[in-house]
């Protein structure tokens, strides 16, 4: 709060805190099952779904975002799990 | 009556990938390219656009192999069709996974290209192959993930925060960002 307003880049910073959805942020990002590169920062290392309240995605997206996962997994473009 | 129910309806637009054995020749994956066009055309479908993504490693093992031919394509037509289609597919052998996904309910008009829609058979050559993987393994193993967009801006705001808090531990940091973003954001507005 209080470091709010010495600085010069007021906007920039706040909207850099702001933890949106990046998805409803920057609308030219879809969500894509055939794009296992976006995927992959909503899983874990395991390849589990990591949920929203740390994916930080609105309940629209992170919906999407399941369904994407799960047929990018069936197409082995993503794996179900590392331990096989 | 559900005839003509369904006869109003506009073709609705399907995708398909589906993924062959790695090791078919050019003229297996020709006939099932081939094979895909006929059921589309006889069912009263249209082929919009065909792809042949090649040879592409596999995130797990399927039927014992590591690699598979990736073949994307998209067409007009109806549930009869993805199920006649899916049919053909479970009936050929070097297919090795497919999977059939509704893109739009109304797609409107969609011109056809005569070049779109040809199948390009990819002339496996497995020694280069296996070299190339080899390499694109070690290039992942060096290349750290790629920042995602918003990260660039968490860093450099990670960087402003150490006048604040400093060494709090990553989840109270996490926990105070959301709680002071809330303020600002109700004094701003």
């Amino acid at each position: 709060m209080m470091q709010d307003e010495p600085r010069g880049e007021k906007d920039a910073y706040r909207r850099s805190r702001r933890r949106g959805c990046p998805f409803c942020h920057d609308e030219t990002q879809v969500i894509d099952y055939k794009d296992p590169g976006v995927l992959r920062y909503f899983v874990t290392d395991r390849g589990k779904l990591v949920p929203r309240r740390v994916s930080g995605l609105c309940a629209k997206h992170q919906r999407a975002l399941t369904t994407a996962v799960k047929r990018a997994r069936v197409l082995a473009f993503m794996p179900f799990t590392t331990n096989y | 009556m559900t005839a003509a129910i369904q006869a109003e309806l506009p073709p609705r637009l399907y995708e398909v990938i589906y993924i062959l054995r790695p090791d078919v020749d050019k003229e297996t994956s020709e006939r099932v390219a081939q094979r895909v066009a006929d059921v589309v055309a006889r069912e009263g479908g249209t082929l919009t656009l065909v792809e042949n993504w090649g040879r592409r490693r596999l995130s797990y093992d399927i039927q014992h192999y590591k690699r598979g031919v990736y073949v994307y394509f998209t067409f007009l037509g109806d549930g009869a069709l993805v199920a006649e289609l899916e049919r053909n597919f479970r009936l050929l052998d070097e297919v090795m996974r497919f999977q059939t996904v509704k893109v739009s309910n109304d797609p409107g008009e969609i011109e056809v290209d005569a070049e779109l829609i040809k199948f390009e058979a990819v002339e496996p050559s497995l020694d280069e192959e296996e070299e190339q993987t080899l390499e694109q393994e070690l290039g992942l193993v060096q290349v750290a993930r790629p920042p995602r967009p918003e990260s660039a801006d968490e860093s450099d705001d990670e960087s402003d925060d150490e006048s604040d808090d400093e060494s709090d531990g990553v989840a109270a940091d996490d926990m105070s960002d959301d709680g002071e973003s809330e303020d600002k954001e109700g004094d701003a507005e």
